[in-house]
């Protein structure tokens, strides 16, 4: 009889001894692998390093001409102070058919620049300081000391004062705003005054923009307006866009809208003979046609100028400065967004006209070249494109047609946008690992992987070209780095919403093994006792 | 002894200027603004007849915020149910806020994103995360900056940490303040102003920890937000008490206004709400009393008034302003006609189905 019990019981045991086993050494590796979610490896610890890197620019500054020995190292303890940016200061004499050119006296300065720019090829990103020769072609100078040449040239005058000429340097290197705001990257209400104004109008770096230019006739059957958008367009924006291109894509549209007006409420002025408009009535003003405006379909940042024709009844219409002065230029500038400017046209000649001829429409053309200036420098404050105060000491060479942008310009636009992005980046993929570790069951699948690696990738090319001066290579690999980043931070399979937290891993797992192990455990106690008591009496037996 | 005592007085009035002039300096209020754009997301969450209250709401909010100048491409309304056209509205198209009929809420130009079915907890995450399929079209997508004031409100029914989505799912105040921190990370916003109004909507904002967030809260955690009044044409409450005095407060708002946001946080006291009205300012390092209205609720740009234009050359040929008589007529029709022939038409490039690199 007992070993009949025995023997149930030796039976029940190895029963929950096996069920035991299968839970642990079949249950647990099928729970483990049928619930491991695919996550593509991503370099953490690279971006790790990479962000932690101090990033600089370096640019090359060229001194040629006979100088005293200490300008050079005076000029390089002046520079010093930009953060942002080091610079490597080479010295060398001219050469021969350098020192033709400079000692020929009937010339321009604008020949000379054009010239001396073909014979010293200076590099991308590079700029070069060509001192002129005592006493040679005083007037070329024009009686300051410090020009700044259309390509990549400063010309200066042997007893220039260094720290001026410093101060240019920095100026044309980097704006020096932008240069502080990239290196310490806070958020806009933090920055102070200057700063906070500047970041609050220039544009987000992006890397391409819309532009849309919009022609408004609020009275089409009154006022039919002939203007060729395409060829203003061509003519004067192409030149300025096919230089951005290496910095930033740009793609311009326009388009005409008719029957809106800007509903503002302008003022007769007896004293200036036109309808003032006050500054006050300016910021509602596009609220109520911004949605007129602009495509639907493209999600790029989009800048808008709008050329306003007004009303008959409002005609002619010149906005007001806060003193009560009409403003020249009848145009202003709305930060992040574009301008507006106001076209005025001709009075109508009322005197030998008939009521039939009055009722007809006329037809007027727009000054294009007034249009396309004003929409230039809305551009060129939005973007926004470095420039330099001139004084009596420091002038600059005008830009000839076709160019409008000096090589400088862009080089300090690109140098500025890439500093921005690799902020950007850094950002980005900071927040993204951080993303990653919280949701440890995210899957992360082959495409974001490829693109976290190939940004990291580009990322630290971008910051070691940028090191090493190369001002085009480095704009390509930000470029590309920003685009994947951005691709693989905003990829609709990131959004933690679709997994459980780990503190929500307790709540799923344990209804599911809860009622399964608490038989098993406690047929467990019943084994060991078992157990126990055979090896008791083995050793009794014994 | 005249002496001690003028020197006395001078003291004592001195003391609190001084204080003061220490108080501006520590504490810590940013002034001025530093918003560039405006945005407004408003979110009802619930359908079916009898919760008309919440379109009210939302759309009561949505006329404010237009009325006050945001652009409807910068507005996106998710709203769950078509009241307006509902078969049991007695007055179609139309949806009132009050039962005397006195503001048509609906109005004549409401512009909804996001409609019906298509309000749900992801569609609402994935907006604010930025995380959205590459063909949503551009009035469904938050296209904020750093410079974007964003004001959210949402409303419908809510409880203790969670709001109730279209009867079938809830967000909870863990995964929202988790959005706001993407957000957050991303610079997608500079402000948000976060209105909520449901039962036990303090509950909602508690898990927030992202910078430069004013919640208001139509009711603590435990209170219910009580309804306003019963349209008997209509047959159910119309509007929520929180919203119909917001709204009330709104619509004496212009958009050149200098009312302040301290003023809409008293907008609902205790003897009207009956809920007391929660508000969660740690997060918002502004002076409330500082901030106006219309930095949330309306659209003033900023404006810089050009003071010269660049000195272009002049290209190519036609230059001045012109207007022709009967000439023109003639000749413009030409060139119409042979722009018309050399002009091949063509479809336009509308599909964005791939990711432009």
């Amino acid at each position: 009889m007992k070993k009949e019990g025995e023997g149930e019981d030796r039976e029940g045991a190895l029963a929950a001894a096996g069920f035991a086993v299968v839970l642990v050494l079949v249950g647990l590796p099928v729970w483990w692998y049928t619930t491991t979610v695919y996550r593509a490896t991503l370099p953490y610890a690279t971006i790790e390093q990479l962000s932690h890197q101090l990033r600089h620019h370096t640019v090359g500054l060229d001194v040629v001409g006979q100088v005293r020995a200490s300008f050079k190292d005076d000029l390089e303890t002046k520079l010093e102070s930009m953060q942002s940016v080091k610079f490597l200061l080479t010295h060398r004499l001219p050469t021969r058919e350098e020192q033709t050119l400079l000692k020929s006296t009937h010339q321009s300065l604008s020949d000379l620049d054009l010239n001396l720019s073909n014979k010293i090829h200076v590099a991308n990103g590079n700029l070069a300081v060509v001192v002129m020769e005592e006493g040679n072609n005083n007037n070329i100078m024009d009686n300051s000391s410090v020009i700044v040449g259309r390509q990549r040239i400063i010309f200066v005058t042997p007893n220039a004062d260094l720290g001026v000429l410093a101060s240019v340097v920095r100026g044309m290197v980097m704006d020096v705003l932008a240069s502080k705001r990239a290196h310490v990257a806070r958020p806009l209400h933090q920055l102070p005054g200057q700063h906070k104004q500047e970041a609050m109008r220039q544009v987000p770096t992006e890397p391409g923009y819309d532009v849309t230019l919009t022609l408004m006739v609020p009275e089409p059957h009154r006022t039919k307006v002939n203007w060729d958008a395409k060829a203003a367009v061509d003519e004067y924006l192409g030149p300025v866009v096919r230089q951005l291109e290496s910095v930033a894509v740009v793609s311009v549209r326009s388009q005409v809208l008719y029957m809106t007006g800007l509903s503002v409420t302008p003022e007769w002025s007896p004293h200036h003979q036109h309808y003032a408009l006050p500054h006050h009535q300016l910021p509602l003003t596009i609220n109520a046609i911004e949605a007129k405006l602009g495509s639907f379909v493209w999600t790029r940042p989009s800048l808008h100028f709008v050329v306003y024709v007004p009303r008959e009844n409002q005609m002619p219409l010149v906005i007001h400065s806060p003193d009560g002065t009409p403003l020249t230029t009848n145009s202003f500038l709305v930060p992040r967004w574009g301008g507006v400017m106001i076209h005025n046209v001709p009075p109508v000649d009322n005197t030998n006209t008939t009521t039939t001829a009055a009722m007809s429409p006329r037809y007027l053309t727009l000054d294009s070249h007034w249009v396309m200036s004003t929409v230039i420098t809305h551009l060129h404050h939005l973007l926004p494109i470095p420039t330099l105060k001139e004084t009596p000491e420091v002038k600059l060479l005008a830009p000839t047609s076709p160019y409008q942008l000096t090589e400088w310009q862009v080089d300090a636009l690109a140098r500025a946008r890439v500093s921005a992005y690799l902020a950007n980046i850094r950002t980005t993929l900071q927040s993204l690992c951080e993303l990653v570790g919280e949701i440890s069951n995210m899957v992360i699948s082959d495409e974001v992987g490829g693109w976290v690696w190939g940004a990291v990738e580009e990322w630290g090319e971008c910051g070691h070209a940028a090191r090493e001066g190369r001002l085009q290579e480095a704009t390509l690999y930000c470029t590309r780095s920003f685009t994947q980043a951005d691709a693989a931070f905003f990829h609709p399979s990131m959004l933690a919403l679709l997994y459980f937290p780990d503190n929500q891993k307790y709540a799923i797992y344990v209804p599911l093994f809860l009622p399964v192990s608490i038989p098993v455990l406690l047929s467990l106690k019943m084994v060991f006792s078992l157990f126990k008591k055979g090896l008791k009496s083995k050793v009794k037996e014994d | 002894m005249k002496l001690y005592y003028y020197l006395c007085l001078l003291l004592v009035c001195c003391l609190p200027i001084s204080i003061t002039a220490r108080d501006d300096g520590t504490s810590g209020y940013v002034k001025g603004k530093t918003h560039t754009n405006n945005w407004a997301v408003l979110v009802d969450t619930s359908r079916f007849w009898f919760n008309y209250r919440h379109v009210a709401n939302v759309l009561s909010m949505y006329r404010s915020v237009k009325r006050l100048g945001i652009p409807d491409s910068q507005i996106i309304l998710m709203v769950a149910d078509d009241m307006a056209c509902n078969p049991r509205n007695p007055r179609p198209a139309t949806v009132f806020n009050n039962a005397h009929q006195h503001i048509n809420v609906y109005g004549e130009d409401v512009e909804v994103d996001y409609r019906g079915y298509e309000v749900t907890v992801e569609n609402f995450v994935r907006l604010l995360t930025g995380r959205l399929a590459p063909s949503t079209p551009r009035s469904k997508r938050l296209l904020t900056d750093d410079g974007s004031n964003i004001l959210i409100y949402m409303t419908g029914h809510g409880g203790d940490g969670f709001l109730k989505f279209q009867d079938s799912e809830e967000i909870t105040n863990v995964e929202l303040a988790d959005a706001f921190e993407q957000m957050w990370q991303k610079k997608r916003y500079n402000e948000i102003l976060f209105i909520i109004d449901t039962c036990q909507a303090a509950s909602m904002y508690e898990h927030f920890y992202s910078p430069n967030i004013l919640a208001i809260a139509s009711s603590l955690v435990g209170e219910d937000s009580l309804s306003h009044h019963v349209d008997p044409a209509i047959g159910v409450y119309i509007i929520d008490r929180f919203t119909y005095y917001a709204l009330e407060f709104l619509e004496r708002v212009t958009p050149d206004s200098t009312k302040t946001l301290a003023e809409f946080l008293q907008v609902c006291p205790k003897r009207v709400c009956i809920s007391t009205v929660g508000v969660r300012q740690d997060l918002y390092k502004r002076d409330p009393k500082t901030v106006l209205v219309s930095e949330f609720f309306g659209s003033v740009r900023s404006v810089e008034l050009t003071e010269r234009i660049l000195d272009i050359p002049k290209c190519g040929g036609k230059g001045k302003v012109a207007f022709n008589d009967s000439q023109g007529e003639a000749s413009t029709k030409e060139n119409v006609k042979k722009s018309l022939q050399r002009k091949k038409l063509v479809y336009a490039n509308q599909l964005p189905i791939s990711y432009t690199k």
